[in-house]
């Protein structure tokens, strides 16, 4: 039988050599991802090494004997702290808003400005930050300046992940929620915000990744702290890791050095609990979700 | 909810049941429904058939407004449920939806438990209340015949529930908002032929107290489960009669060479 319309390759050994080609292409695409990642840890980590101590966690910048990153490490976390708690709420109904209240052509105009917004340089954040707030309303260097430059900076990713999380939820499932005839608030709280939720939590982990790991609009508006976190929003300087990176390596002695890398270090580790830690908060709702029939 | 002026004469008509007055139902200005005027008779089962693309889901989701969530979609006319316009003004739209309950093509079970599933929209309704919610979902439960088969994992997810179960705890969902009207959409083209025949017989015991109107494709089980028939091609209606006549002597052409599968 001859069947003319079947293509059969003519060298089979080609086929597989292609075959085995792509796969060492791929494997190389996944070695040239891995090794820097790899060599950063590693290279931040030797570096750091004659600093890893528990005094790290105890002394504060200020000790000259026995310098520590306690007041940069609490600053971080209220930093974090801070946008959890203005930019989340924000951006979070900004982007139910968008998903599922806002007129068509509004709704476009709110993107693009969120856009932008994203495109804006994080130093140049911290600029218009530092000239509105900590000079013309007085607000000098401060934890809130800080915290406002931060939440402007991940509002966007937020609003973003959000609204994609509820524009991704099946159909099937809000069609149910019509037909019973439940309120639209009822429908966001009950029926799409569980299926959304984990998307929404990748975005805030996204959002507290790039608010840990910035330095430029906290040059600006943090200034820096040698001691823990006071109480006071205004006038009240304070500290964070990137700073303790950003300035230390530029310091004569290998203490400083050292320091500087604890701190990328602590930062790095930081990055990675926050992914691992919104990975476990919405394993079971993932799982939930992966079974949705869309 | 207030009646419709025009409509009161149908009222007195029928005490129930739904009556469908110059319907038309107009995607982005084309007809999909084109000025139907019709009744399903209360305490029926009704199969709306008809070739694809006939109208028959359409004419379905205009019986509980689910038009008014689709961008394009205008409806006009009078659907007259339990006496009342649903498109009159001043009706409370998410009490006909609570009054005319839908079963869809494929199981869409919310990602919440088993007995959030039935319990939530009774709750959102103010027809149970904490405490008596659990008697509400398991008498619900009990009634489609899937009690026995969850009681055991009512917090748990709908999702390790087979197709057929999925759509069984849809039906229990909807019936737990106790509504006069069922509409089913093709409930069992996805589904196995024990569910099939199980849901079937669940429409015919629904039937004596709710008017139940089912879409259905498949000409077998419409003449199995009917007690009425309404035969729509391009949005108008051929033929609306019992399913003895339609099956054995209907009165148009058109009808015969649908039954006979002549066209379709």
């Amino acid at each position: 039988m001859h069947f003319r319309w079947v293509v059969v390759s003519k060298a089979p050994r080609l086929r597989h050599i292609r075959g085995v080609g792509f796969w060492i292409l791929c494997g190389l695409a996944l070695l040239l991802i891995i090794t820097p990642a790899a060599a950063i840890v590693i290279s931040v980590l030797v570096k750091a090494a004659p600093a890893l101590k528990w005094t790290l966690l105890t002394n504060t910048t200020q000790n000259i004997q026995n310098p520590g990153l306690q007041n940069a490490i609490l600053g971080t976390l209220a930093l974090s702290l801070g946008v959890v708690i203005v930019a989340g709420p924000i951006g979070i109904l900004g982007g139910i808003y968008l998903a599922e209240f806002a007129p068509r052509r509004l709704g476009g105009t709110l993107r693009f400005f969120s856009e932008v917004l994203a495109g804006v340089p994080s130093i140049v954040i911290g600029l218009v930050a530092y000239t509105a707030l900590v000079v013309a309303l007085h607000w000098g260097f401060s934890i809130l300046s800080a915290i406002i430059a931060l939440s402007l900076l991940t509002l966007p990713y937020i609003v973003k992940t959000t609204e994609v999380s509820f524009t991704q939820v099946p159909r099937s499932l809000r069609e149910a929620a019509i037909a019973l005839g439940l309120s639209r608030i009822t429908t966001i709280r009950k029926v799409l915000l569980p299926p959304a939720l984990p998307g929404i939590i990748s975005g805030m982990v996204i959002a507290l990744a790039i608010s840990t790991g910035e330095t430029a609009p906290l040059l600006y508006t943090a200034s820096f702290s040698q001691s823990n976190p006071t109480a006071g929003l205004f006038h009240n300087p304070i500290g964070y890791l990137t700073y303790v990176t950003y300035y230390y390596v530029q310091l004569p002695g290998a203490q400083n050095q050292a320091l500087a890398s604890a701190a990328a270090a602590v930062t790095i580790l930081l990055v990675l609990l926050l992914i691992f830690g919104g990975r476990a908060i919405t394993a079971r709702q993932r799982k939930m979700v992966a079974r949705l029939d869309v | 909810m207030q009646l419709a002026g025009t409509n009161v004469a149908t009222k007195e008509e029928v005490s129930a049941g739904v009556a469908i007055e110059g319907l038309t139902v107009k995607f982005r200005g084309t007809p999909l429904i084109d000025g139907i005027s019709t009744l399903f008779e209360p305490n029926k089962v009704t199969a709306i058939v008809g070739p694809t693309g006939c109208g028959k889901t359409t004419l379905l989701r205009s019986i509980n407004r689910m038009h008014d969530h689709v961008t394009g979609m205008r409806v006009s006319g009078s659907v007259v449920v339990e006496g009342v316009d649903i498109y009159g003004p001043d009706v409370n739209v998410r009490e006909v939806r609570r009054r005319v309950g839908m079963l869809f093509q494929r199981p869409n079970p919310f990602p919440r438990s088993i007995v959030e599933n039935v319990g939530l929209a009774p709750r959102a309704h103010g027809l149970a209340d904490r405490g008596n919610v659990r008697e509400l979902v398991r008498e619900n439960l009990t009634m489609v015949g899937l009690w026995d088969a969850v009681s055991n994992r009512l917090h748990g997810s709908p999702f390790g529930l087979s197709g057929g179960q999925q759509q069984l705890l849809c039906l229990a969902r909807t019936l737990a908002l106790s509504p006069d009207v069922l509409l089913l959409d093709e409930p069992t083209s996805a589904l196995d032929p024990d569910t099939t025949d199980h849901i079937e017989s669940l429409m015919k015991k629904l039937s004596e107290h709710m008017t139940v109107l089912i879409v259905t494709h498949n000409l077998a089980q419409a003449s199995r489960i009917s007690d009425n028939v309404l035969f729509l091609m391009k949005g108008n209606v051929v033929e609306a009669t019992s399913a003895r006549t339609f099956f054995h002597d209907p009165a148009d052409d058109r009808s015969r060479a649908y039954v006979s599968g002549r066209i379709g």
